[in-house]
């Protein structure tokens, strides 16, 4: 039994979702090796190479990797994926565009969005929107899985002293290439992967009032969120939409303002560590799952939240 | 950008809706025309991501048009459901009282001897299995978006709805044109409002001599219950508390298999009072002793609801149309006075099946036309909507006491034959009174045990729809929620959905009808019932919407 975790990167560093889907390979019990696709990613190999427990780090720098593009990412890991019983990457938009393909080439199922694991072909995933868990066991004799970043802690990192080898199998399908790339700039951590969120919901009551939720996310350097109702009012674009069918998310701080706590909007947030709730309605129901409550005008209270917090951060 | 063409295949037969009375219409078509040695190619479309996705009913069902079609289910090992043990009809006084009606007092057509509370959803994965082994293809996620039209004006087909398409009406990145499903006969068997039914029935004018349809809408809940607390088999109806004075409609509650009961509500959609939440009506409802000893401390795992065509013979449109007919609730088939219409449904869809079959492969063919509307009125689904045509007509016009009354006089002392002919012509949406005239309904809070709000409701319908899609709830006039239904009638949307789809916001100081079409349970009493008839129902994109499981 040997697992290989698929890096997620920008060429440049690690991503820290890396380290949730090496989480879920400690869990599975098997030794790891870490697989780095790019295009001079030598960098990302390095740290790769100090995850505490990785074995080997195998590096396909290739000209026909650097956007990581599903075919030929897919491709690539079929040429290696030889003696591997399991093959684990994050559930990231270029993993979930890739993995399927890798799983049909090796003529096996794929197991998706895991939340838990129970053994080495046991695993615990959500189905229909969340809102059933299903435990599910494979039989295929390599498990091709994705994992659901926000239900993993961070493996540790530092330790590790893995041997780097460069792989030369890289596959160009010649298929299709990147022609450009536009990265949308902020300057904000992002949503998925932040350990602080503040969000804020239709009782923010304009685009212009949510300047207040941006300047209090500003202040704590956190990512912003935003309900359905926000989204669909138009204060915010729906890239922030935190929820059951937005973005899912378990920071270790989560402050909601102006949400009245809809269990569709708790279903994107309730693993969160700590949760702050600021509502003029204090029988919302957010308050049965905020651990701290304000109850009162959130265009009074914010604006004083963060000038307090100006004083001491 | 360069859009793919559309493709097409064809079929002898294209059935909208996996539902029963399409399912057994594939069924039939398959099985006569093996005896007949004919080939007939038959397809079905159906919108929910797997077959019995979107089917919703209480419910208990008489086992005769199943008998017909698979005369061997049982020794086949088919588990049907829990037979029925027990009947218990109760007139709910008020929020702690009731009275039981002793059995003579129950019209004959609501005992329950022989039936099967079952779940339907689970009843059509059955039927779908039988039709795939059969041959039928069956094609979930696919919704019939259109009809297709030949030169002639008769109906070809349909076309499926196109996916992937964006909020903004344009073309995304997955995006996939629909595919034409042409065939020599399309039978509509979209249930309740059905789109394209509402579509057809106008276009040819297939209701100009039948009274309007009535509906009703159903709630749902599926419950797992203590089992010191369950007892299966049991059937209980009644009718009274909470409904007020006017407002027709009744309860159940079944103890099905598993530990697990089937409780609701139906309320009839001709309520005249827009402060009414029906949502609200269930809810309050299962605090009364009768229901609240069955539920508490039990579990609650499914909600829904769907709309009910129950206006009977009278409301019963012509049922053929060049190229294909109507079957099921698509049509009106549902037995009100036995509160039953999967076993009419399922008739009816088998009539469909033979006539077709008669009509394949002869001149009728060019002209699509089929013997089915005759058919049909020599079968027995037809006779007993004879029989009851007055019951749904009666409760209506002299309310539950004296028109149940009037039922039970026409069954038990005249042997089912309809007395008079009462007719019940004014429209559903029409009845709708100004908010004024009316006094709002200061309906209790959830207790979260035994009743819930509506968002965490629809939680547990499974629903999802794919997100950046355009809204599929039509407006013909954008300005008539806000300018219109909110100052005449509270716009009643806001409370007649089940699902919260519907919401008057403000925004920047101004009122605004915000239309939350993620929520949309399909279930189609929008459609029925705003006053204004703004609101058009179409199906979002294939494989949305609520994700039912043994309703």
């Amino acid at each position: 039994m040997k697992t290989l975790v698929i890096a997620s990167h920008n060429n440049a560093t690690l991503s820290p979702v890396t380290l949730a889907a090496v989480s879920a390979a400690l869990k599975i019990g098997a030794s790891f090796d870490i697989f780095v696709a790019g295009k001079g990613c030598a960098a990302v190999a390095e740290e790769a190479a100090k995850v505490d427990g990785v074995s080997a780090v195998l590096v396909a720098d290739h000209d026909a990797l650097a956007y990581q593009g599903a075919e030929n990412l897919a491709a690539t890991l079929q040429a290696n994926a030889e003696g591997y019983s399991h093959i684990v990457a994050p559930a990231t938009s270029v993993m979930k565009d890739a993995l399927p393909r890798l799983a049909a080439l090796l003529g096996v199922g794929q197991i998706s969005d895991i939340t838990g694991v129970n053994g080495e072909a046991e695993f615990v995933r959500p189905i229909y929107a969340g809102n059933a868990i299903a435990t599910v066991t494979s039989s295929d004799a390599v498990k091709v899985i994705t994992v659901r970043t926000s239900a993993f802690d961070a493996a540790p990192t530092g330790a590790g002293t893995g041997a780097i080898t460069a792989v030369d199998n890289a596959v160009d399908c010649g298929l299709s290439r990147v022609v450009s790339e536009e990265i949308a700039q902020s300057e904000r951590p992002e949503l998925a992967s932040a350990s602080i969120v503040v969000s804020g919901g239709r009782g923010v009551g304009s685009e212009e009032n949510f300047a207040l939720i941006e300047k209090l996310a500003d202040r704590l350097n956190a990512a912003l969120g935003a309900s359905r109702a926000a989204v669909d009012a138009g204060f915010i674009g729906n890239d922030h939409q935190v929820g059951q069918t937005g973005k899912i998310v378990a920071p270790d701080l989560y402050v909601a303002v102006g949400i009245s706590g809809a269990i569709q909007h708790l279903a994107g947030m309730q693993g969160s560590k700590v949760i702050v709730a600021i509502n003029k309605d204090p029988d919302a129901p957010i308050y049965e799952v905020a651990d701290y409550g304000l109850v009162g005008d959130l265009h009074d209270l914010v604006p004083e939240l963060e000038a307090k917090l100006a004083s001491v951060l | 950008m360069d859009t793919p063409e559309r493709e097409s295949i064809e079929f002898d037969v294209v059935i909208v809706g996996a539902g029963p009375s399409g399912l057994s219409a594939a069924c039939q078509i398959k099985k006569q025309a093996a005896e007949q040695g004919k080939e007939v190619n038959v397809c079905v479309l159906e919108k929910g991501a797997e077959v019995g996705a979107h089917i919703f009913s209480g419910a208990v069902i008489e086992t005769k048009a199943l008998d017909e079609l698979f005369p061997t289910w049982k020794e086949d090992g088919f588990a049907l459901g829990q037979p029925v043990a027990k009947d218990e009809v109760y007139l709910l006084r008020d929020e702690s009282r009731a009275t039981e009606l002793p059995h003579w007092a129950v019209p004959p057509s609501m005992h329950n001897d022989n039936n099967y509370i079952v779940s339907v959803a689970n009843l059509c994965r059955w039927l779908a299995e039988q039709a795939e082994e059969l041959g039928v293809e069956i094609f979930p996620g696919f919704t019939a978006a259109d009809v297709i039209f030949d030169d002639n004006g008769k109906v070809c087909g349909v076309a499926t709805g196109d996916m992937g398409v964006g909020a903004d009406g344009e073309p995304g990145p997955g995006y996939t044109p629909g595919m034409d499903i042409l065939a020599k006969y399309t039978i509509l068997g979209e249930g309740c409002r059905g789109h394209i039914g509402k579509g057809i029935i106008k276009k040819f004018a297939l209701d100009s001599d039948a009274d309007p349809q009535h509906y009703g809408i159903g709630f749902k809940e599926i419950w797992q219950v203590p089992e010191s607390q369950h007892k299966p088999g049991l059937v209980v109806h009644g009718s009274g508390w909470p409904l007020s004075k006017g407002m027709g409609g009744g309860f159940f509650l079944y103890h099905a298999e598993n530990q697990q009961v089937f409780v609701g509500l139906i309320i009839d959609l001709n309520y005249a009072n827009p402060h009414v939440s029906p949502f609200d009506e269930f809810q309050r409802l299962k605090h009364h002793p009768i229901i609240a000893e069955t539920l508490s401390g039990g579990e609650r795992i499914t909600y829904g609801a769907r709309a009910i065509t129950k206006g009977g013979l009278n409301a019963l449109p012509k049922l053929s149309f060049p190229g294909g007919m109507l079957v099921g609730c698509d049509a009106g088939t549902l037995n009100f006075s036995k509160i039953k219409g999967v076993h009419t449904a399922m008739k009816s869809g088998m009539i469909a099946a033979d006539a077709i079959l008669e009509a394949l492969g002869t001149d009728a063919d060019e002209k699509g036309t089929t013997n089915f509307q005759q058919l049909f009125e020599q079968s027995w689904a037809y006779q007993e909507l004879y029989n009851s045509r007055n019951f749904g007509p009666a409760l209506h016009k002299f309310g539950p006491i004296v028109g149940g009354g009037y039922n039970w006089m026409e069954q038990k002392i005249f042997g089912g034959k309809p007395l008079l002919k009462l007719r019940d012509s004014k429209e559903d949406y029409a009845c709708m009174e100004p908010a004024s005239a009316h006094i709002k309904i200061d309906y209790p809070k959830p207790d979260g045990k035994l009743s819930f709000d509506k968002l965490s409701s629809v939680y547990i319908s499974n629903t999802y729809h794919e997100e950046d899609q355009p809204c599929h709830l039509k407006l013909t006039d954008t300005s008539i929620p806000i300018k219109q239904n909110l100052p005449r009638f509270d716009e009643p949307a806001q409370r007649y959905c089940p699902a919260g789809v519907y919401e008057v916001v403000e925004s920047d100081g101004e009122m605004q009808f915000q239309i939350n079409g993620q929520n949309c349970i399909h279930c189609k009493t929008c459609d029925i019932k705003d006053p204004a008839q703004n609101i058009t129902w179409r199906p979002p994109e294939g494989g949305g919407g609520p994700t039912y499981p043994n309703t």
